[in-house]
């Protein structure tokens, strides 16, 4: 059951404000930090909370940041990737919305962390009410002396800034979003060099998702101990989930890691609608591998349970779909979304999102072939992992999911 | 230093080498069309994909992007890269017009050539019908012409005009599969160095206008030479063709295109368009035959005559006023064919004037890349030969004409009314003797008592030593045209006509004396003869 253990304004939805915030203990791990936590000692606490991005890869926080080169000359950076646009992901919109103290602590403690003066809040297009969020508690953190020079009096300067992207899904990646940050094309860069050593302007940068560093605050407040002991041995902590589609409660909900699939899906969602079969669970956002009915069953929410069941947790979107859904048309849908988002530098992304878009649209209008299927399963296997970047891959998740897993409605169209 | 193996061979690299260098190190080419190591790596075109073995694991990954690190086993063809390749080439190919029959590039086409190792699989039935179309024959600038359906968008002619020229003239729209290569707004591909485009692409989407539909390139025969625009002395490939004429407009023209050759320290990968557009003049406006002047009549003759005539008249006038003689060398002149007049002129026939002059045009500009402000190719070379501007400097040439000091005038390769005015023109006529060696027809020549064809540069072999003192070699691509003579076989003639017993009768005569003077002159690379070969050897693309 969802329990907002780390994301309490998520729950009332009505105490964004800094007063509220205030009340609610808010603040309070910041100036702990700022009183006595050094900051190594930060890095190795986040560390030992086992937090792991909350993006959608998955990767290890405190060891992000430990990437950082000891020896450093250049500023360093902090970027917050606000940039959600993983179809069927909203839950760093509701952060932003309604928790946005959170996040800006969450981000100084970072900056604390990892030396950082000056950090960035990437925002994605669309999020223009999201964004005014922000920039009003960026406001209202700089009026009580919260942001800005000497921090609580602590002598610790660091400033945030608010900068909106442009609607590429693309500048979700981190160095497409260092790119657009800069003003240049939303283009993934080559790695090496990874960003924390040459990021932003060249100089090192840690970017992080808006939920990995919002859950900072909590984290620092309770102990590692205590985060370690919400969820599971290998994935500790609590995460938001955006359950989306044929439930009769969707929305966003925050459960302990380990928590089985169904019972978010039947407990909190409120169950299927009246009438309705469970038929595929995309667990993670439209990328990830999607789920039967019996698969989903004994799935638990984590990234072990994930793994095992040939899937991943993703950014924790949870799309629930019924027995009305024809599943052709739902890789249709995806392959439409890849090839239009995917930013064309990469041969393989650019023209196997392409060619497989065009061979589901002939296929869902009738005109496809029998070799389609295989041929759609070969171009995946020559996208998958030969890119810049991860979104030539993730467009290959729903189509060999899909075409594996419901072959026969899609050879229902080509007889 | 990183110890490596790549395909079982065993190579140690310099730290921070990149992996597609190292595998090359290795004797391994690794295909790419992103990758080239004068630009900054962009890693899009994922064909030099490879397999790295580290620490038991296994990935595939981008050799251009890829650092080489100890203990890294490459493998170059293994099957999962085989399988990358394929597909590679397969998403290259499938909204590719294929028009090699009718594209420039046809030959030297990395897709041509990487279709047949790594792409010949049986694709036939998985092509799409109906390939995306995307607007052709662009003239994106003064040289260079864009097709944007053979694009394949490695955006090296972006990165160049971004990293080398920094001009900006090109970069890439739209997004995903409609990302199409497009000229910045307001701005037309026009700068010095456009052609170098043409060079990067590694397909056929940017072609040279000048070479559009001229020759097949499998029949074009190719030869190093020294580009002699400016004093960089930028090597060059000169790509000729004797055999065949399609076109009306390229009638009679056997110098193709001209090619930037690798030099890391001269020019590196590049040209400059005024050097790369001016192969023109080696078969046009030439002087072909020997004309000489009697009785105030010009009329063509033989080289034989020519050279009697001329050794003739030398004699006539050194016996009789030999200090009224001068001769006037030129910088435009390799150091062999220098040292040949030196010999003859002011060593043996000792003419009391034998200088060289310095072009008094406006200055030719200093880009601060290639280009020089200097526009004759051997300065330095006239100056290592210990050859003086003295008699000719600041107009002194005309006032000595004026004064009656000067009547006899024996000129390589000069315009003298550019070099020296207008009222050159009018001077000359009153030398009793002007022998002209020229490359060139020249409306003044009619002045001259003698005109000699002398051989271009792309005709006979020789040295230039650059702006940076460095001494290059070139070959003669082709013969002379007509009955032009290099300089050195010319004077060399002349000098036994006149019963001079020269000290240097041969090229490599020549060439032994310039060694045991000249140290930049010593061991120097011997340029390969006129041959086919493939470009690529040559730059590496």
């Amino acid at each position: 059951m969802a329990e907002f253990i780390c994301f309490p304004a998520l729950q009332s939805k009505t105490r964004a404000s800094l007063d509220h915030y205030l009340e609610d203990g808010g603040y309070r791990s910041l100036k702990q930090a700022l009183d006595g936590i050094a900051p190594a000692d930060l890095t190795a606490l986040v560390k030992a909370s086992g937090l792991r991005g909350r993006g959608g890869a998955g990767f290890p926080t405190g060891m992000k940041w430990s990437f950082l080169p000891k020896q450093q000359e250049l500023p360093v950076y902090l970027v917050c990737n606000a940039d959600e646009g993983e179809p069927g992901t909203f839950k760093d919109r509701d952060i932003l919305r309604y928790a946005p103290h959170q996040l800006i602590e969450g981000m100084l403690l970072a900056c604390h962390a990892i030396g950082a003066r000056v950090g960035y809040i990437y925002i994605r297009g669309e999020f223009q009410e999201e964004a005014a969020c922000v920039e009003r508690a960026l406001a209202e953190a700089r009026g009580a002396g919260l942001l800005g020079k000497d921090i609580l009096g602590k002598g610790f300067n660091a400033d945030l800034h608010v900068h909106m992207g442009a609607g590429a899904y693309v500048c979700g990646e981190e160095t497409a979003l260092l790119n657009s940050l800069e003003g240049r094309r939303g283009l993934p860069r080559t790695k090496p060099p990874f960003p924390a050593v040459v990021g932003l302007y060249g100089c090192p940068t840690i970017i992080n998702n808006v939920e990995t560093l919002a859950a900072i605050p909590p984290i620092v407040a309770n102990g590692p101990e205590w985060y370690v002991g919400l969820g599971t041995p290998k994935s500790p902590g609590t995460k938001l989930f955006s359950v989306s589609g044929h439930v009769k409660r969707p929305g966003v909900y925050e459960c302990r890691m380990g928590t089985p699939l169904m019972d978010l899906i039947n407990g909190d969602c409120g169950g299927m609608r009246e009438g309705r079969q469970l038929k595929v669970v995309i667990p993670g956002g439209s990328s990830v591998p999607m789920l039967t009915a019996q698969e989903a069953a004994t799935l638990s929410l984590d990234y072990e349970s994930c793994m095992e069941h040939g899937t991943m947790l993703g950014s924790g979107a949870v799309i629930v779909l019924d027995d009305t859904v024809s599943i052709p048309h739902l890789v249709q849908n995806l392959g439409h979304f890849y090839a239009h988002e995917s930013c064309g530098q990469c041969t393989p992304c650019r023209e196997g999102t392409q060619w497989m878009h065009r061979i589901l649209d002939r296929l869902v209008g009738g005109r496809g072939k029998a070799s389609d299927l295989d041929l759609l399963l070969d171009i995946c296997k020559h996208v998958s992992f030969r890119t810049i970047c991860a979104l030539g891959d993730a467009a290959t998740g729903p189509v060999k999911s899909g075409v594996t897993k419901f072959r026969s409605e899609f050879e229902a169209l080509v007889r | 230093m990183p110890k490596l193996t790549v395909d079982g061979r065993q190579v140690e690299v310099p730290a921070g080498t990149r992996l597609i260098e190292a595998c090359k190190a290795a004797g391994v080419v690794v295909p790419h069309f992103c990758y080239h190591p004068g630009l900054s790596v962009a890693g899009n075109c994922r064909m030099c994909m490879v397999e790295i073995e580290m620490g038991g694991r296994s990935r595939v990954a981008a050799s251009c992007v890829e650092p080489a690190v100890d203990g890294m086993t490459v493998r170059t063809a293994s099957p999962e890269v085989q399988d990358t390749r394929q597909g590679v080439m397969e998403f290259l190919l499938l909204n590719h017009p294929i028009d090699c029959p009718y594209c420039d590039c046809a030959g030297e086409c990395k897709l041509q050539d990487y279709y047949m190792d790594w792409g010949a699989v049986d694709t036939g039935s998985r092509r799409e019908t109906e390939p995306v179309h995307k607007p052709k024959r662009q003239e994106i600038g003064p040289h260079v012409m864009l097709d944007s359906e053979r694009c394949v968008l490695c955006t090296r002619c972006v990165r160049f005009t971004q990293e080398v020229t920094g001009t900006h003239e090109l970069g890439v729209e739209e997004r995903g599969s409609h990302s199409t290569l497009h000229l910045a707004e307001g701005k037309r591909l026009d700068n010095a160095y456009s052609g170098n485009v043409v060079d990067l692409c590694p397909v056929g989407a940017l072609t040279d206008r000048t070479f559009r539909f001229q020759r097949r390139v499998w029949f074009l025969q190719k030869a190093d030479s020294i580009c002699p625009g400016c004093s960089r002395g930028c090597n060059t490939e000169i790509h000729f063709d004797l055999k065949r004429d399609y076109k009306n407009e390229s009638s009679g023209r056997r110098a193709i295109r001209l090619k930037p050759r690798f030099n890391e320290q001269v020019n590196q990968w590049w040209l400059c368009d005024e050097g790369r557009y001016g192969f023109e003049a080696i078969d046009q406006g030439r002087l072909e035959r020997p004309l000489v002047l009697r009785q105030g009549v010009v009329s063509a003759t033989d080289v034989e005559d020519a050279l009697s005539e001329a050794a003739r008249l030398l004699d006539d006038m050194a016996r009789r006023h030999p200090e009224q003689l001068a001769v006037l060398f030129s910088p435009d002149m390799s150091s062999e064919a220098l040292l040949a007049a030196r010999s003859l002129f002011l060593d043996q026939l000792k003419f009391p004037r034998a200088d060289f002059a310095l072009s008094q045009a406006p200055a030719a500009l200093d880009d601060g890349f290639l280009h020089t402000d200097d526009p004759h190719p051997n300065r330095k070379g006239c100056e290592q030969l210990k050859l003086k501007r003295g008699a000719f400097a600041d107009g002194g040439l005309l006032d000595e004409i004026r004064q009656g000091h000067v009547k006899g005038l024996v000129c390589f390769r000069w315009d003298l009314p550019a070099l020296l005015g207008a009222e050159a023109r009018e001077l000359l006529g009153k030398l009793k003797l002007l022998i002209v060696l020229g490359t060139h027809q020249q409306d003044w020549h009619g002045l001259a008592n003698l005109q000699v064809p002398v051989a271009m540069y792309a005709e006979q072999s020789g040295t230039f030593v650059n702006v940076q003192g460095k001494a290059q070699r070139f070959h003669a691509a082709f013969p002379p045209l007509g009955e032009a003579m290099g300089e050195v076989e010319l004077l060399v003639e002349l000098g036994q006509r006149m019963g001079r017993k020269a000290a240097q009768t041969t090229m490599e005569a020549l060439r032994r004396r310039l060694e045991s003077e000249l140290p930049n002159m010593a061991g120097l690379e011997t340029p390969r003869a006129p041959e086919h070969r493939v470009s690529k050897e040559a730059a590496p693309r």
